[in-house]
């Protein structure tokens, strides 16, 4: 009996094997950042979570083709975005996800706002919030998953079904449009 | 990283995204129990295929390791792990309690005895609150074996269901049911300390499970869902007592 907290790629092992229980653990890990990519890209909740559910339930039936001791996450980002998409294609919706800010009261137990928030103050925030919102889809997320996920360049590439060469431009490009917009209304003031 | 960058995540930190769902537990439970559709039904699905504590006291919980498992007609007093099907025991191995006529069974269970339409020995096991009353005959070559005890729900069972084991609701006569195909049961009995404790045996056949008028029905042993059903549509009453 181990006396210390299973690996990831042993859970991973034992889910293979049809361990729900590790699975479990292995989702507890990631179903925030794979509820929010859904969310990303399909712009509701409840979609979200649907796309995330069934994205799970793939992943787990795909784990025969899992390679061991490859990295978990990207894999499984590239299921939940796939799920997303899907959704979304199939909702015809063309809803746009406009990103909101915490207000400080609803932030979870009055928790003071993280350190790297005192860079912004709020006029600031509320520029670079509507600068964002104002990209194209495409480049939105893939600032999303970089900035507000902190996914990897590899991670980016495999949830928006791109090659990373292509998260690599397509982010250079909204950096351009976001830095633009910003000085405009840097030059409007 | 350019100030641009840092403000971006600066921004992500403070972003409101919708509260994060417990998909873990959710997907776990679909991983565990591939339900036909979802319905009201789902207690005793749930019930089949998962630890059962609640209402101990109005079940038929017998306190010794032996008697939960003769109970659930697991076996005598050892119990084989083994992956592969094991034979078919004799009736004597399934320690149903002793043997009774129709009549017998009648008069001393305290509920209603549906029994198979085909000819059937009879058990009664006395130690169950109630009367568990078991039925054994064969079809082909092949064993089958209706238990029923009042209940209504599989008390201290707890199935595993792996990715190979299907849990389907079906309909016995209005009365709502649970298939269970390629079930690995785990059994999980309370000793004479009142500890909880999990025993795994695999069990031959599939099972169909049905809880009808607060009496629970488990037939096992037939080949398809098909001919379970029509085995528990074709159960009948008791004989009336004969005029004495």
């Amino acid at each position: 009996m181990e006396g210390r907290p299973l690996t990831e790629s042993e859970l991973v092992e034992r889910a293979k094997r049809g361990d729900v229980g590790a699975y479990e653990r292995i989702m507890e890990a990631h179903q925030a950042i794979a509820f929010r990519t859904a969310y990303l890209i399909v712009g509701n909740a409840a979609d979200a979570e649907e796309a995330a559910q069934d994205a799970f339930v793939k992943a787990f039936r795909a784990l025969g083709r899992f390679r061991r001791d490859a990295p978990f996450r990207p894999w499984l980002l590239r299921i939940v975005a796939n799920e997303a998409r899907n959704r979304r294609r199939a909702a015809g919706r063309r809803e746009q996800l406009a990103l909101r800010t915490a207000a400080a009261e609803s932030r979870p137990g009055g928790a003071a706002p993280p350190p790297e928030a005192a860079l912004l103050d709020a006029e600031r925030r509320g520029e670079l919030l509507a600068a964002v919102n104002a990209l194209r889809d495409d480049e939105r997320l893939v600032v999303a998953c970089r900035y507000f996920l902190d996914l990897s360049e590899t991670e980016t590439a495999a949830a928006l079904g791109v090659r990373p060469g292509t998260v690599k431009s397509r982010l250079s490009r909204a950096l351009g449009r976001l830095r633009a917009a910003l000085e405009e209304e840097e030059a409007r003031v | 990283m350019s100030e641009l960058e840092q403000e971006l995540h600066a921004l992500g930190a403070e972003l409101a995204f919708p509260p994060v769902p417990d998909l873990a537990a959710d997907v776990g439970q679909r991983l565990r129990t591939r339900v036909a559709r979802p319905s009201r039904f789902r207690l005793l699905a749930a019930a089949a295929a998962a630890l059962v504590l609640a209402a101990a006291a109005a079940l038929a919980v017998p306190p010794a390791r032996s008697a939960i498992l003769d109970f659930l007609g697991i076996g005598g007093a050892t119990i084989e792990r083994t992956n592969t099907q094991p034979r078919a025991p004799s009736d004597a191995d399934l320690a149903l309690g002793p043997r009774v006529t129709l009549v017998e069974a009648h008069r001393l269970a305290d509920f209603p005895i549906r029994r198979p339409a085909a000819a059937a020995r009879v058990y009664l096991d006395g130690s169950v609150p109630g009367g568990k009353v078991s039925f054994v005959w064969n079809v082909g070559g092949r064993r089958l074996l209706l238990t029923e005890f009042r209940g209504a729900q599989v008390p201290y069972v707890r199935k595993l269901v792996g990715p190979r084991t299907r849990i389907v609701e079906v309909l016995v006569d209005g009365a709502e049911g649970a298939w269970i195909v390629g079930a690995a049961h785990e059994i999980v009995w309370r000793d004479a300390h009142g500890l909880i404790r999990p025993d795994t045996r695999r069990l031959a056949g599939n099972v169909l499970l049905w809880d009808r008028g607060g009496v629970t029905f488990r037939l096992e042993g037939a080949r398809t869902r098909g001919e379970a059903l029509a085995i528990a549509t074709g159960l009948r009453g008791t004989p009336r007592r004969p005029a004495v």
